[in-house]
């Protein structure tokens, strides 16, 4: 690796363009049932204290309300910390109850007893809020904790490793390891950007290569446009690093026109940051466009037991993983006795979509018989708690088709286990 | 009526045609008179309580507008608003600046997941309830495809 960036970024600048303004999809908070606009006090008596309201509105509030209600915890200081402390009753259990924000600022208290606590939480695979907890881990670690913050970038969790990147950043020293670089390999984008953004950071210029090679991804999830979401977060990281983004505009991929000098200019920057040419980023990290002829898709995302991203195509091959996914041919037919099975099961529902409550996990069944217009989803979501049956027999069943296509083996790592993987992820999510 | 398909079909939303094999239904082109708005770029800008917002997204305020997003996870059945994301569940969005807060008026609707477009009158700038900013784009619907 080469010599440090220009311009290197200040630590929380770069912790925050990590994590925002989009944050990792991996963790689905505990979204209320209420509207954005629901009104914020319930009855709750004179005798409502700051500390007391703002831990309801953090726990129970508007989706926008709970963020800030937990930031103003944090304003309160050690009676808040208290507090909480009391409310964790010692138990990841008990941090559970106190829900998705505040977990994730449980960390800026300072407090060494919350952030013992947090780290027995984040060792607990059931606990519900793993990436919160990793994320609030990320807020000022002591250098003791380097270690066990290393540990996590082998966390089944995308989000995990991606927070433990983060808390690395904010370490006083960023430790040295080969573990680190690593990543750049990760499966997950978040992470790869991540840790190429803090390599960056600290001096290693070849990194860039991983930042611009996600300026050329054009990739979506049916329509979801996973690919320009990556420019959008390269193309920050890299101006945090090179103090702009040479005029790069996100709505596009690197290799459109309109980006045609910005992309002379960002190519001259990383391999002046690499001294030399870029490396090459691997198959993994190499940007995609849209696949052809994707008819059937299953989303799984699991703050328990991680995210997949499955499609089926027309061709009959299987594509795992998002960004550039690995393709797997299936036997002739497979997606067409798929495509019948999911058009029953879609028509059987009816105008029903959701299943279940807003919540930590979700599956996402996606049809699209036509690939010219936009596909058809249905989404069974589990709140905090299981809940027997959540799943409706007629997508039970088709889950059930979809994972018996899946391989259980192959050599890139998103095949390993898989079809064992999905079905795990399948039974904690909808039972 | 008591959903957005509802509210769609009267006022003759569905006769907009598909979108052609080529382009996905989010490329479909705008009417002379609406802006079409990449909710990523906007929802992008670095913001926070009290800042001051870019020129051009202010000058979208009082605009007729277009947007391609998502509903987030959290609306509830019977919603009259509701908020729109770049993503599938509006997982991520819970900053002020991350989604638009649809309004349907007097019609109301319930979690649709699928990719949806938003056409109507823009406004930009903080709303606060008690003492929360609780948006920062909105959008009074006059149809959602």
């Amino acid at each position: 690796m080469g010599r440090r960036a220009p311009g290197g970024a200040r630590l929380a600048t770069v912790l925050c363009l990590i994590v925002a303004p989009i944050a990792p999809a991996a963790d689905v908070p505990a979204l209320g049932a209420q509207p954005a606009s629901a009104p914020q006090d319930q009855p709750a008596g004179d005798a409502e204290t700051d500390l007391e309201r703002y831990l309801r509105l953090a726990r129970q509030g508007s989706t926008v309300v709970r963020p800030q209600a937990a930031q103003r915890l944090v304003g309160l200081g050690a009676p808040a910390a208290e507090r909480l402390l009391a409310e964790c009753a010692g138990s990841p259990a008990g941090m559970a109850l106190l829900g998705r924000h505040v977990v994730e600022v449980l960390g800026s208290f300072g407090d060494p007893r919350l952030r013992e606590r947090l780290w027995r939480a984040l060792a607990d695979p059931d606990f519900p809020w793993r990436p919160a907890a990793a994320r609030a881990l990320a807020a000022a670690p002591p250098a003791s904790e380097g270690a066990a913050i290393v540990a996590l970038y082998a966390d089944p969790l995308a989000a995990v490793r991606t927070a433990a990147v983060e808390a690395t950043a904010a370490l006083e020293r960023v430790p040295r390891v080969p573990a680190l670089r690593a990543l750049l390999a990760d499966t997950d984008a978040r992470v790869r950007r991540a840790a190429a953004a803090l390599l960056l950071r600290e001096g290693e210029g070849c990194a860039s290569a991983w930042l611009l090679e996600e300026l050329r991804r054009d990739d979506r999830f049916f329509e979801q446009p996973d690919g320009k979401l990556a420019r959008y977060a390269a193309a920050r990281l890299l101006a945090t690093a090179f103090g702009d983004s040479a005029g790069f505009d996100a709505e596009h991929p690197l290799g459109h026109e309109r980006n045609a000098a910005a992309a002379r200019e960002l190519s001259a920057r990383c391999r002046a940051a690499c001294g030399g040419e870029l490396p090459a980023v691997g198959e993994v990290a190499r940007a995609g466009g849209p696949l052809e002829g994707v008819v059937i898709g299953l989303e799984l995302l699991s703050c328990r037991k991680g995210e997949f991203f499955l499609r089926w195509s027309v061709a009959d091959e299987l594509f795992v993983g998002a960004g550039t996914a690995v393709r797997v041919q299936l036997p002739k037919g497979t997606t067409a006795a798929l495509l019948a099975e999911s058009t029953a099961c879609f028509d059987g529902l009816g105008e029903r979509r959701l299943f279940g409550e807003p919540g930590c996990d979700l599956e996402r069944f996606r049809l699209r018989p036509d690939p010219s217009v936009r596909s058809r989803a249905a989404v069974v979501s589990k709140g905090q708690a299981a809940v027997e049956g959540l799943r409706p027999a007629a997508l039970s069943r088709l889950a059930e088709r979809l994972v018996a296509t899946l391989p259980e083996d192959g050599d890139d790592p998103r095949l390993r286990r898989l079809r064992s993987r999905v079905a795990e992820a399948l039974a904690a999510i909808g039972g | 009526m008591s959903t957005l398909h509802a509210f769609a079909l009267a006022v003759g939303l569905f006769s907009v045609s598909p979108p052609s094999a080529a382009e996905p239904a989010e490329f479909t082109a705008p009417a002379p008179d609406e802006v079409e708005i990449s909710i990523m770029k906007l929802t992008n800008i670095e913001w926070w309580p009290g800042a001051n917002l870019p020129d051009w997204v202010r000058a979208l305020d009082g605009q007729r507008v277009r947007v391609v997003g998502y509903m987030a996870l959290d609306t509830p059945e019977g919603a009259s608003s509701f908020r729109q994301t770049w993503d599938q569940c509006g997982c991520a969005s819970a900053k002020a600046s991350h989604f638009i807060e649809v309004a349907l008026g007097e019609e109301t609707t319930g979690y649709n997941p699928d990719q949806i477009t938003v056409i109507g009158t823009m406004s930009v700038g903080e709303k606060e309830e008690d003492g929360f900013v609780t948006s920062l784009f909105r959008i009074a619907a006059e149809s959602v495809l």
